[in-house]
């Protein structure tokens, strides 16, 4: 269990707070999917689990040890691949570089690194250099050398915002599809109704900030096929997208 | 392949156009076309005085450039990497950069004396600034993703400098070891005009006193020659060993 308690976050000593009182419990391997609007202090929450940033008051804590630093339990997979792939390791090294710090042999490393490669189909690219690689590319390539540490909990900051429709399609399966092979928790921050119920076991939204709070969580257990066509989906959309509006104005 | 034959072309028509000057308008006296110092070349590279001079500019901006670039990467990475230490020596370091190092000359030479030492110094001090400020703004702006990433892998202090600052701050590092080169060779004359028994800023300046023209225009080729020889090493040791920390540099981000 990854849970926030009474979590509260402001930027500056007098400034406006911009979390309020956080409560999240988020159960091991579920898909669990933050959703709110524009600046509301989704990533905040995530930066929070990640340990990049402190909790003014209130607790973060992973298995009921307070997260006080990032640590290869919780991995991010930053939104913009570009800036966080290693630019100088090929795509082999980018994987490989977690369990080289961690002083792991080679024998042991290079089984690991083709499991990933070949799990988020990059086998046929490994001497490239993420500058050689597609959006779509990078955004596996960082997948993958999050994967290969093996974290309990995967942190996702609106990772496919900026691919093409149907890169960003596939790249959903292939995130449910490692999910479900891996077992990993994964904390997935995203602006899409559709993305959200598509790949989430639970849903979070958020009200708007400044003093954001968690406005309402729900499960998702909807059937599959899992899209517009299905009727629970549609029914799920409308419900989500209603709290969404109420949150956002008539905007 | 398109690229050398327009830098020839050039070449060529610069030369083309010196000599048809220095021959047909100007007094040769005081321009002599590239013939003229080309066999003036050859005189002076027989005897072997050319290379005496180049030499003894060549050691100095080697020692010098190497002293220099060792203390402005660790004084860079100093500054970029400790806050503390970037207000600390920011103002000095822009009080530092805006004095001329050929205003320093006199000073090095009463401090140091008219031999090797003072002209190393000079040298180091330039490319030491050069080189830090910008090491120090390669550090600064790695994106705070990368850091981030590294800092998931587990990583801090040490491990985490070695392993992602470094690397991440490469093509800054690399642009100041760059210029290095470049303000080495251009301050070394400098610094040889003013106390030298040798080198080719002191040549230049014999030349001046024996009005020996055809003896100045020598001298400055072979500076401009050493200035491209070791930029071009410079880019033959990046591309061929250190081309991986300077992709997005060289093919965009
Ligand atoms: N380092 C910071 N310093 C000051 N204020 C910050 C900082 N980071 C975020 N904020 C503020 O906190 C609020 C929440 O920001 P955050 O980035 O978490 O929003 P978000 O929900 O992720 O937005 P988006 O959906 O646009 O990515 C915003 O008002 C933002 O201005
Ligand atoms: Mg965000």
């Amino acid at each position: 269990m990854l849970r926030l308690s009474a979590a509260s976050k402001r930027f500056h000593d007098d400034g406006p707070w911009v979390l309020k009182d956080i409560e999240l419990a988020i159960p091991e391997h579920s898909f669990f999917c933050l959703l709110g609007p524009s600046g509301c202090g989704k990533s905040t929450i995530l930066n929070m689990i990640a340990g990049f940033e402190a909790a003014n008051s209130g607790t973060v804590a992973h298995r009921d040890r307070p997260i006080i630093a990032p640590g290869p339990d919780r991995f991010v997979i930053f939104q913009e691949a570009g800036a966080a792939l290693f630019s100088w390791l090929d795509v082999r090294q980018n994987i490989e570089f977690g369990m080289k710090a961690q002083g792991r042999r080679r024998a042991e490393r290079d089984p690991v690194v083709d499991r990933y490669l070949s799990m988020v189909g990059l086998a046929d690219h490994v001497g490239k250099f993420p500058d050689e690689l597609s959006g779509g590319m990078k955004q596996r390539l960082q997948l993958a050398r999050a994967l290969a540490l093996e974290p309990q909990v995967l942190l996702m900051d609106e990772p496919f915002g900026a691919l093409d429709a149907i890169t960003r399609r596939r790249l959903q399966r292939a995130v449910r599809d490692i999910w479900r092979e891996t077992g990993s928790t994964v904390i997935f921050v995203t602006h899409d109704i559709e993305e959200a119920i598509f790949l989430g076991t639970h849903i979070a939204v958020m009200t708007a900030g400044p003093e954001a709070t968690i406005k309402s969580q729900m499960p998702c257990r909807v059937s599959e096929p899992r899209d517009p066509s299905n009727p629970e989906f549609g029914s799920l959309y409308k419900s989500i997208e209603e709290l969404m509006r109420e949150e956002m104005g008539d905007e | 392949m398109r690229t050398a034959a327009i830098r020839a072309t050039s070449l060529l028509l610069l030369l083309a156009l010196w000599e048809t000057a220095g021959r047909f308008w100007l007094d040769p006296l005081l321009l002599p076309p590239p013939s003229d110092v080309a066999t003036r070349f050859r005189e002076l590279s027989g005897t072997g005085e050319l290379w005496t001079h180049v030499a003894a500019s060549l050691g100095r901006v080697i020692v010098g450039y190497a002293v220099g670039s060792a203390i402005g990467i660790v004084l860079g990475c100093v500054i970029g990497a400790v806050p503390v230490m970037r207000d600390f020596f920011s103002l000095p370091i822009r009080f530092f950069r805006s004095v001329n190092p050929l205003a320093l000359v006199p000073l090095m030479i009463l401090w140091f004396g008219v031999g090797e030492l003072s002209k190393v110094i000079l040298i180091a001090y330039l490319v030491a600034i050069v080189v830090l400020y910008n090491t120090a703004l390669g550090i600064e702006t790695i994106p705070a993703d990368r850091v981030r990433a590294g800092r998931c892998f587990g990583l801090k202090g040490i491990g985490l400098f070695v392993r992602v600052i470094v690397p991440a701050a490469a093509p800054g590092i690399l642009t100041g070891l760059r210029l290095g080169v470049g303000f080495a060779v251009l301050v070394v004359i400098g610094a040889e005009m003013i106390g030298a028994s040798e080198g080719v800023g002191y040549f230049i300046l014999l030349g001046r006193q024996y009005v020996a023209i055809d003896d100045i225009f020598v001298g400055l080729l072979s500076l401009g020659a050493m200035g491209v020889l070791l930029n071009q090493v410079f880019l033959l040791v990046r591309d061929r060993l250190l081309r991986r920390y300077v992709r997005t540099t060289l093919y965009g981000s």
